[in-house]
């Protein structure tokens, strides 16, 4: 996978805290894992990828990381229903960046939310992820990128 | 005529089935013969009906009438009695006058009418027609009357006139009074006869109408059950006929192979569809949906619109079907369909388009597209994976001739060597760094693991590895240099990274099965000095040191001792490995002169490099690197320190060679005037070093300008665990 395509789902994200009213989010040195032992936080925005590579992009973030960007965003109620909610909408950026740089030659699910990591049917278990993690304020989230040609 | 009707609604696919009115005509036309005539014979009943009726209605007012006759002929009787009795009461006499009056008006003009027809005052006050009487009774009884009433009508109009003239009235009163007397029964008689006879007519008309109607309604009857009969029978003859049809069709629709359909001018499906359908492109509601929203959804949208834009092509009788052919977007085509778990199911697609005609007034028209969709998801995926093997097995087969030269044990070792390695790596990249200087010592440590890597991988004369790592090393050494480091600027080292690691994997792949491969040949006996050949991880090292001597354009001879003889760790050992490639690859590098400048300094044109390792006690053990090169540059050194400008340039000049010495062992610093794969990062020395401080261990380096350099390392000796003696 070239480092242009990894860039983009990156810059999703980045784009997404950028919206927000503390802007400074720092992306930190990328590194692999092997998806049997997924890196997850509490809460994870899933989509699929489909077209020239395929497999799957998510963000996760710890409970407090997103409560504390609900409150930023100016949303009180930090239920479990607005993190979720919260969590899908950084995978819409990262999806709606993907399409807009990837054109259509990309297909793109909606978002799925879950809690913890995904499973297999998202990660194959003999495949590599990159995992990009994101520091926002005093928190770690991560972008994880899993797709094969 | 049935046989043909279900498939003449349209749906068939056959271009030859004739539809059309006078198809429809021909099948309804004995159904629309019986229901007429059904109307018919109803209608006719219902007309005779009114007819009789009337007539009837006729004969009640004329048997009324003859009825009001007999009560006239007695009401003249009693009149005239009572005149009689009542000479002597003009009041009763007047009241009794006028009513006989009236009763022999009434007689006389309604006996005339029954006889020759005519306008009669009814029981009311109204005028109602009166037909002649024909039954031959009616008409006796009247005549009879008419016989009678004459001279009875002369004596009661004589007495009228009497009474008018006041005239005396005795004599024509007694002369009525005895024709009343006379003719009364008579009259009354036949006014009755009129009456039953008129009764009988009408009786009789009412068992014509009565009979007439039970008929007709039988004849409707029976014609309703003729209809029904005959055309439920064809109907469920025509029915078993479609019932069959529709079996077929859904038989065929059931086990065709293809997901079939038809669309419409408007891009819409059809009612039907195969059963592999919802097979091949999942569970939804097929029909009436448009092509265009059925295809969005699973490719993308510009092939969508290709699709749509080629099946208008179909529709426009213009263009022939075969020319078009080619131009199907459709013919292989990925669709991806979306999952509920947010993944994408990936199919591949072949779509043929076919034109369905239908006959209409005489000429071909195109009704309908047919779709056929072919699930070839397997087929397309057994090409990939032949073509996949192939490019697999070139690539193996290249990469087998990379390996061959290697011992198969010490690229094992290497394998298992680079792995930690890369999991070191990854571990760097890893550890949280929000700061940049923390950032950028990431690149630094990475450097030095990559830096190893290479030199392992040149020893074994691994070039892909060697080169890898080369260009890992370059992408650091501009992180190094960039300012405003960032986690993000390491994305490239992490891609080459992972590249690295897929391609070490493919190797112990392939390895592992040349192992199985040399686990066969060795069960052949071969000659004992391959069997004692006992690979101690020592014998690369002159193949390396050959390698960078071809490479810098020396030549060197490397006399080795001692090196297996001690028992160390296994990974205690790889690290001496490591030291031992650095002095190697210094000493050839930076050392030995090239034969050109041997000769004219008088020396062998062969470079000679000893490698001793000596157990200098129980404890301790010294590794001898030494080179009868060109010694140390101290001048080169100094330069070298000058233009990296970290120190006062006063403080440099100042500097003894020892300390100059020192800085060979400093991060980044290095004599080489360029940068290849064996020199000139600066970073060996300092891994030397780094690795003897670990050890506790101690550098000496001796030099002397023109004639020879030597390291010497003292390291205290990690044993290994002698797996025998446990044993025992």
């Amino acid at each position: 996978m070239s480092q242009e395509t990894l860039q983009v789902f990156i810059d999703g994200v980045v784009r997404y805290f950028h919206h927000t009213n503390d802007k400074d989010v720092k992306v930190g040195t990328p590194y692999l894992v092997e998806n049997n032992n997924p890196a997850a936080y509490d809460v994870t925005g899933i989509i699929g990828i489909s077209g020239p590579y395929r497999g799957c992009v998510y963000f996760t973030a710890p409970r407090i990381l997103l409560k504390h960007l609900l409150l930023s965003i100016g949303e009180l109620d930090t239920s479990n229903e607005h993190i979720f909610d919260l969590v899908g909408e950084v995978a819409n950026t990262i999806s709606g960046n993907a399409r807009s740089r990837f054109g259509h030659e990309f297909m793109i699910s909606v978002p799925v939310m879950i809690e913890g990591a995904p499973n297999q049917i998202h990660l194959p278990a003999q495949m590599r992820s990159y995992v990009i993690p994101v520091y926002w304020k005093a928190y770690h989230a991560a972008v994880v990128i899993c797709l094969e040609q | 005529m049935a046989g043909k009707s279900g498939l003449d609604d349209g749906k068939e696919f056959n271009p030859g089935a004739k539809p059309g009115y006078k198809t429809s005509y021909k099948k309804y036309r004995g159904i629309i013969i019986s229901v007429a005539l059904f109307l018919l014979l109803d209608a006719s009943v219902l007309l005779f009906n009114f007819y009789v009726s009337f007539e009837i209605a006729d004969d009640a007012v004329g048997v009324n009438l003859a009825g009001r006759q007999r009560m006239l002929s007695q009401r003249m009787a009693k009149t005239l009695l009572v005149l009689d009795a009542s000479r002597d009461d003009p009041q009763t006499f007047k009241t009794a006058f006028d009513e006989l009056q009236l009763s022999k008006g009434l007689f006389d003009q309604t006996l005339a009418a029954f006889i020759n027809g005519g306008q009669v005052r009814g029981a009311g006050k109204e005028m109602v027609a009166l037909a002649p009487v024909h039954n031959r009774l009616g008409k006796d009884s009247l005549l009879h009357t008419l016989e009678l009433w004459r001279p009875y009508k002369n004596a009661i109009d004589l007495f009228t006139t009497d009474v008018q003239q006041n005239a005396a009235t005795e004599n024509s009163l007694a002369a009525a009074v005895a024709m009343a007397r006379m003719h009364n029964l008579a009259i009354l008689t036949s006014m009755n006869d009129l009456t039953v006879s008129l009764e009988q007519v009408a009786a009789s008309k009412a068992t014509r109408l009565r009979i007439i109607q039970t008929v007709g309604i039988s004849l409707a009857i029976i014609n309703f059950l003729f209809i029904m009969f005959h055309f439920l029978r064809q109907l469920r003859d025509s029915d078993r006929v479609i019932e069959k049809a529709r079996r077929e069709t859904t038989e065929i629709l059931e086990t065709v192979n293809e997901g079939l359909f038809l669309i419409d001018k408007n891009l819409m499906l059809g009612e039907q569809h195969s059963a592999k359908l919802v097979e091949v492109l999942g569970q939804q509601e097929f029909a009436g949906k448009s092509f265009q929203s059925l295809l969005e959804n699973i490719i993308n949208a510009k092939d969508a619109e290709t699709a749509r834009a080629f099946i208008e092509l179909l529709f426009d009788p213009k263009v022939k079907e075969k020319l078009i052919g080619d131009l199907n977007p459709l013919s292989l085509v990925e669709v991806n369909i979306a999952q509920s778990n947010g993944g994408f199911l990936t199919k591949h697609l072949q779509f043929s388009f076919a034109r369905a005609y239908q006959k209409n007034d005489g000429m071909q028209e195109i009704s309908h597209v047919l779709v056929t969709v072919l699930d070839i998801t397997e087929q397309v995926k057994l090409q990939r994976a032949l073509n996949e093997s192939r490019k697999h097995n070139e690539s193996q087969l290249e990469m087998i001739t990379g390996l061959l030269h290697t011992h198969p044990g010490l690229l094992r070792e290497f394998i298992a060597n680079s792995f930690n390695c890369f999991n070191r790596v990854n571990n760097i990249l890893r550890q949280p760094a929000k700061t940049v200087q923390a950032v950028r010592e990431k690149a630094t440590s990475i450097f030095r693991e990559v830096h190893n890597f290479k030199g392992e991988a040149a020893s074994l004369k691994l070039e892909f590895f060697e080169n890898a790592a080369h260009k890992m090393e370059d992408t650091l050494a501009l992180l190094c240099e960039k300012r405003d480091l960032s986690g993000n600027d390491y994305l490239g080292l992490t891609v080459q990274l992972e590249s690295l690691i897929t391609y070490t994997q493919q190797v112990e792949h392939l390895t592992e099965k040349l192992g199985q491969f040399a686990v066969v040949s060795s069960t052949i006996p071969r000659g004992k000095a391959i069997a004692n050949h006992r690979s101690d991880g020592w014998d690369h090292l002159n193949d390396f040191v050959q390698n960078i001597a071809l490479r810098n354009g020396k030549m060197v001879k490397l006399v080795a001792s001692g090196l297996s003889e001690i028992n160390l760790d296994v990974d205690y050992q790889q690290k001496l490995k490591e030291i031992c490639i650095q002095l190697l690859r210094n000493a050839v590098v930076h050392g030995i002169e090239t034969p050109h400048d041997r000769e004219l300094s008088e020396k062998p044109m062969v470079g000679r490099i000893d490698l001793r390792l000596a157990k200098v006690s129980e404890t301790e053990m010294e590794l001898t690197v030494m080179d009868d090169g060109k010694g140390l540059d101290y001048t080169a050194i100094r330069t070298q320190a000058l233009s990296s400008g970290k120190w006062p340039e006063d403080e440099i000049e100042s500097w003894t060679n020892k300390h100059l010495l020192g800085l060979i062992f400093h991060e980044g610093f290095s004599t080489a005037a360029e940068i290849n794969k064996d020199a000139g990062r600066g970073v060996g020395m300092e891994a030397v070093m780094n690795h003897v401080l670990a050890q506790r261990g101690k550098i000496s380096v001796s030099s002397r300008t023109g004639r020879h350099c030597r390291f010497v390392i003292t390291l205290p000796i990690v044993y290994t665990l002698n797996r025998e003696e446990i044993a025992a």
